[in-house]
């Protein structure tokens, strides 16, 4: 009989960076999941504008206050996230 | 957001001639926001999820499809009205798509009308994703205060806007001091920073106020004379800074400055160059932009240090109505308390 192992279902909250916005998700366990993937999914469901004045994509980055601000890059595995993170999603952008 | 019906503008040109209309897709979050800060100032906390606020356009007197104003409202809730003026920014998307198919010439002047027609069909709904994402209520962080206990302590130079602004702003004097210095002694860049602070209420008047206490200079930027770029480093090391600090405040305002004495040609006579439009205080597209990403709350506000040939000057901005405008505030004055502070320097963040 082959024992299936399951992975515990992990939940973290993202918040934007004044903390006037909040999600709270489910991370799944696909391994081709990735951060970038996470990123795109969030920025409709937070209302944040993807592009600049100019037309040009906006850059986004996840930041996470379990690992002290640590940068999680777009390309990095879903699994390097712990279970219940407090994540930030910071945007790069220009004043004028 | 529930809304049922599509938007679009109707462009009429320099010679009165028609430039079709053009659906639009409008930005609903500064409208949505103001109606959470309405109810908020009524002395109702409990935050309004967007998936129960309604959006209705209110026809001229010309009837539909012709908007006068949109209504906001939520199930329970007062509703608020968005002026047309909400559509402006939409109809300068049209414009500069109208410029490049040279229907119009840059600098043209036009009128634009903003219409509404029931949808065939209701929105598409966005489709379930794979992360479950839900929004979570966060309730605002408000204390409740008598304002008059600041308005004693400060003055304004502008009484008369006070009553018409939803939002008063508090600012120390020696913050003005400091941003002030800071804009200056930056020379032909742009500098910024994040001013930080409480959000209060006083309830016996219907009023939120913000009450600025300390100054976080902007790290990890990179400016120019016409831009000053915020990383996610720099809002990183502001956070940092205010858990630091452990004084239970917010990021309530960012400010940035624009040098703009050096926006003119410095072969232009000096009594153009004090009354040159460039030189004026204004928020730029990407000020704005900013602002709507990071400071969407209709209690977050913008300082801008205007460095000019006249002078340096400072000026609030905050939402009103869904847009941004210029709002007036008072300078508090007085030494320095417990409550306000010099200006500190935002921690390294952790190295990845």
């Amino acid at each position: 009989m082959v024992m299936l192992q399951t992975q515990p279902r992990r939940t973290v909250r993202v918040s934007d960076v004044t903390g006037g916005r909040r999600v709270s998700l489910d991370l799944p366990d696909r391994e081709d999941a990735t951060v970038g993937e996470l990123i795109d999914s969030l920025l409709p469901r937070m209302q944040s504008p993807t592009v600049d004045s100019a037309g040009r994509t906006l850059t986004y980055t996840l930041r996470s206050e379990l690992d002290g601000g640590a940068r999680l890059h777009r390309s990095q595995p879903l699994s390097d996230i712990r279970d219940k993170d407090a994540l930030v999603l910071a945007p790069n952008i220009d004043a004028g | 957001m529930n809304c049922l019906f599509q938007f679009a503008t109707e462009f009429t040109g320099p010679d009165a001639q028609s430039l079709g209309q053009h659906p639009i897709e409008p930005d609903w979050l500064p409208a949505e926001e103001a109606l959470r800060f309405e109810w908020l100032r009524q002395g109702h906390d409990l935050p309004i999820r967007a998936s129960d606020i309604h959006i209705t356009p209110q026809w001229t007197e010309a009837g539909a499809p012709y908007v006068a104003s949109v209504s906001v409202t939520a199930s329970g809730t007062p509703s608020v009205s968005i002026p047309v003026s909400f559509f402006r920014a939409e109809a300068r998307k049209i414009e500069s798509a109208l410029v490049e198919q040279e229907k119009l010439k840059k600098g043209d002047s036009y009128t634009f009308k903003t219409l509404a027609y029931a949808r065939a069909r209701p929105a598409v709904p966005p489709k379930p994703d794979v992360f479950n994402i839900e929004e979570e209520e966060v309730e605002p962080p408000l204390t409740e205060r008598d304002i008059d206990e600041l308005v004693s302590q400060s003055t304004t130079d502008d009484e008369a806007s006070e009553s018409e602004s939803a939002l008063r702003v508090f600012i120390p004097q020696s913050i003005l001091d400091e941003t002030r210095a800071l804009g200056e002694a930056a020379g032909n860049m742009e500098t910024g920073g994040i001013l930080i602070g409480h959000i209060h209420r006083d309830s016996a008047r219907s009023v939120i106020f913000l009450e600025v206490t300390a100054q976080i200079p902007a790290a990890h930027t990179s400016a120019s004379a016409t831009s000053l770029s915020f990383s996610d480093d720099t809002w990183l090391a502001a956070r940092a800074a205010i858990a630091i600090r452990n004084r239970n405040e917010q990021p309530i305002l960012w400010w940035h400055s624009h040098p703009s004495k050096w926006f003119c040609n410095e072969t232009c006579p000096m009594e153009r160059r004090l009354k040159c439009a460039m030189q004026q205080p204004f928020l730029s597209a990407d000020d704005l932009l900013l602002h709507r990403t990071v400071f969407s709350k209709a209690w977050q506000a913008a300082l801008l240090v205007n460095v000019a040939d006249a002078g340096t000057t400072q000026t609030v901005w905050g939402w009103s109505e869904g847009s941004v405008r210029q709002i007036p505030f008072r300078v508090l004055n007085g030494p320095i308390t417990e409550q306000t502070t010099r200006l500190i320097q935002a921690p390294e963040p952790a190295l990845v």
